[in-house]
């Protein structure tokens, strides 16, 4: 508020520049956006100190949604605590699972047998793509667009038929468990799923005529709320927001897990303006390139899916001994690939079969952060092309 | 400091373009993709539609939906380990004594169930308390639409509906026929709690007399 110009002290703080651009000087405005504004994306509050339509602040509020989640990993054995990670990124319940079950999985030095790591894969993808729909067809709501939302939903449904075929489940699935998968996939289940991803493939280009190369999309959205490669890594960025800054990183290669090193994918990132389909009016590290990354993401998603499906072993997908597992008196750190970034578990034990200490990473939390930094003077309407385009969810945020 | 939009409105190869051109072109633009979109979105205008109209229409559920539970009381042994699996511990089992199964018929004997009773108010329809029975008597059915006015409604007391001959509790679209009855029933319990003397919080009137007094006290 350094700027306020109060009548009563002339000799305060005179912005020279309006003066002489003869600007009319408006007062400036604390603005709550959220805790339920519908651009928010759940309970997020925005403190927006606005001058006119300018935006000259905007500070994330959180803690609407807090569930003391990690208190509960303390409680509970570790199969127990399997749904609650669900409910943390509730639009990606399976890649959770899979976090928190490969933190306890290496921990306690468990096997998870072929089959189940490739039922794993194929899950985590098609969760990925389920939830880049539900971030893109909001993405577009936000920016005004209507009907790629209901696009993207129909075919989020039919991934959610699949699942619930798999799990019983439509949204916390608790699939994905200590050693393994929760049950196998039923008959004729892999037919279901290749037939559904023929479909699905020829509708990415509708999402891209629809909303990606739509001229008004691409002004709402390019070159607003860029961020660079250093700030990108400075702020702890992942996952889409990073790569949509250009940097090529991803744990599913970096560090790859439940055999990802089998699977021949490519990891997308923003490209300049003129390669290929990118189009003019946008820059790499902009809301359109982190949108964009995002399509890019869910065709290699199909592309490993597709494999994974081909080579998809025989024999047991839950290792032995899977429920009620002893902890050593040791501590683990693990990173996997969520489709909003890098989600990590850290566990604790103390030789019993209940942690010590659970403690989780959010890549939204961490992606969040950013708004502060890049909603800096702004106009209004860009508030919530930048917060839509780093896609949180609040459920993970708060935890 | 003086505040700049960060989103420009022109650039690239739009830099070099004219003010009057670049503002045709944008129009141009605009109005070619949104063309391309409608074309996708009239294709759609002829194609069947995939709305599902419920309640009208029942969704169709998966045979593994993990909705409502069903339980068979008499092959549950009372052993707890249901309860014990569970999370948020919202199983409550009482027996009198002991229980075995007899393997060839199949029946639980020895001591009571007195009650095994699920809070709905809880549950998270995890599944986990179906993995652990040894006798398979617990399962996830496929009811999930069901209401209740207050949280005691949503304790479910499977011992009650088992002398029914119920296995999993009924929601009241199954007993649609009693609707009619059961609504009179409720709104003469509901006038007859209005128009009662003993109103107790619900009168708004003796509060504020109440409260007056309580201020006049003080002061």
């Amino acid at each position: 508020m350094s700027d306020v110009v109060l009548e009563s002290q002339p000799d305060v703080l005179i912005d020279h520049d309006r003066v002489e651009q003869g600007d009319l000087r408006t007062e400036e405005m604390l603005v709550n956006m959220g805790p339920q504004h519908p651009s928010t994306h759940g309970v997020l509050r925005i403190v927006l100190r606005t001058d006119g339509e300018m935006v000259l602040e905007a500070v994330p509020h959180i803690g609407y949604l807090h569930r003391c989640a990690e208190k509960i990993g303390e409680a509970v054995q570790p199969y127990q605590y399997i749904p609650y990670t669900d409910r943390m990124d509730y639009l990606a319940g399976m890649n959770n699972n899979q976090a928190f079950s490969i933190a306890v999985e290496r921990l306690a030095g468990m096997e998870v047998p072929p089959r189940g790591q490739a039922l794993r894969v194929i899950f985590a993808e098609l969760n990925r793509i389920a939830s880049h729909l539900v971030s893109l067809g909001t993405y577009g709501l936000d920016m005004g667009a209507f009907t790629p939302f209901l696009y993207c939903f129909r075919e989020r449904e039919m991934i959610l038929d699949l699942f619930e075929a798999a799990c019983g489940a439509r949204l916390t699935y608790s699939y994905i468990t200590i050693g393994g998968v929760h049950d196998d996939v039923p008959d004729g289940w892999i037919d279901r799923c290749r037939e559904f991803l023929d479909y699905f493939e020829t509708k990415i280009d509708d999402y891209n005529n629809l909303l990606s190369f739509n001229h008004i999309f691409i002004k709402r959205t390019g070159r607003v709320g860029v961020i660079s490669k250093e700030e990108a890594i400075a702020f702890g960025l992942t996952g889409p927001p990073l790569r949509g800054s250009g940097i090529r990183f991803d744990l599913r290669k970096a560090l790859p897990y439940d055999g990802y090193e089998k699977y021949d994918f490519e990891i997308p990132i923003a490209e300049p303006p003129g390669t290929g389909v990118i189009p003019q009016g946008v820059e790499v590290g902009d809301c359109w390139s982190r949108y964009f990354v995002r399509v890019l993401e869910m065709t290699q998603s199909v592309r490993i899916m597709r494999q994974a499906m081909d080579q998809l072993p025989d024999g047991e997908f839950r290792a032995k001994k899977g429920t009620t597992v002893k902890l050593p008196d040791d501590e683990i750190y693990v990173e996997v690939e969520n489709p909003r970034g890098q989600l990590g578990f850290y566990v604790r034990g103390d030789g019993s079969a209940i942690p010590y200490r659970v403690k989780a990473r959010g890549p939204s939390f961490s992606n969040l952060c950013i708004t502060q930094h890049c909603a800096k003077n702004v106009l209004l309407a860009d508030v919530p092309a930048i917060i839509g385009s780093i896609d949180v969810v609040m459920g993970e945020v708060d935890r | 400091m003086r505040a700049t939009p960060t989103g420009s409105f022109s650039g690239g190869k739009m830099n070099q373009m004219s003010p009057v051109r670049e503002y045709f072109h944008n129009i141009w633009q605009t109005v070619s993709t949104i063309l391309i979109g409608m074309r996708i979105s009239l294709k759609y205008c002829f194609a069947k539609t995939v709305t599902l109209q419920y309640p009208d229409v029942a969704p169709a559920l998966q045979p593994r939906y993990r909705g409502f539970h069903f339980y068979e009381i008499e092959k549950c042994i009372a052993c707890d380990l249901c309860a014990k699996a569970c999370p948020v511990d919202c199983i409550y089992i009482e027996k009198t004594g002991p229980r075995k199964l007899d393997k060839v018929s199949g029946i639980a004997a020895g001591g009571l169930m007195t009650r095994y009773a699920i809070d709905y108010a809880k549950c998270m329809f995890c599944a986990l308390c179906v993995d652990p029975c040894p006798t398979d008597c617990i399962h996830m059915g496929n009811i999930h639409d069901m209401s209740g006015f207050n949280r005691e409604s949503m304790i479910v007391e499977f011992t009650e509906l088992a002398k029914d001959g119920l296995q999993t509790p009924q929601p009241l679209w199954m007993t649609k026929e009693k609707l009619p009855e059961w609504a009179a029933t409720r709104k003469k319990e509901w006038t007859e709690f209005a128009n009662s003397n003993d109103k107790m919080s619900h009168d708004r009137e003796a509060r504020r007399v109440a409260m007056g007094d309580a201020l006049a006290d003080n002061a």
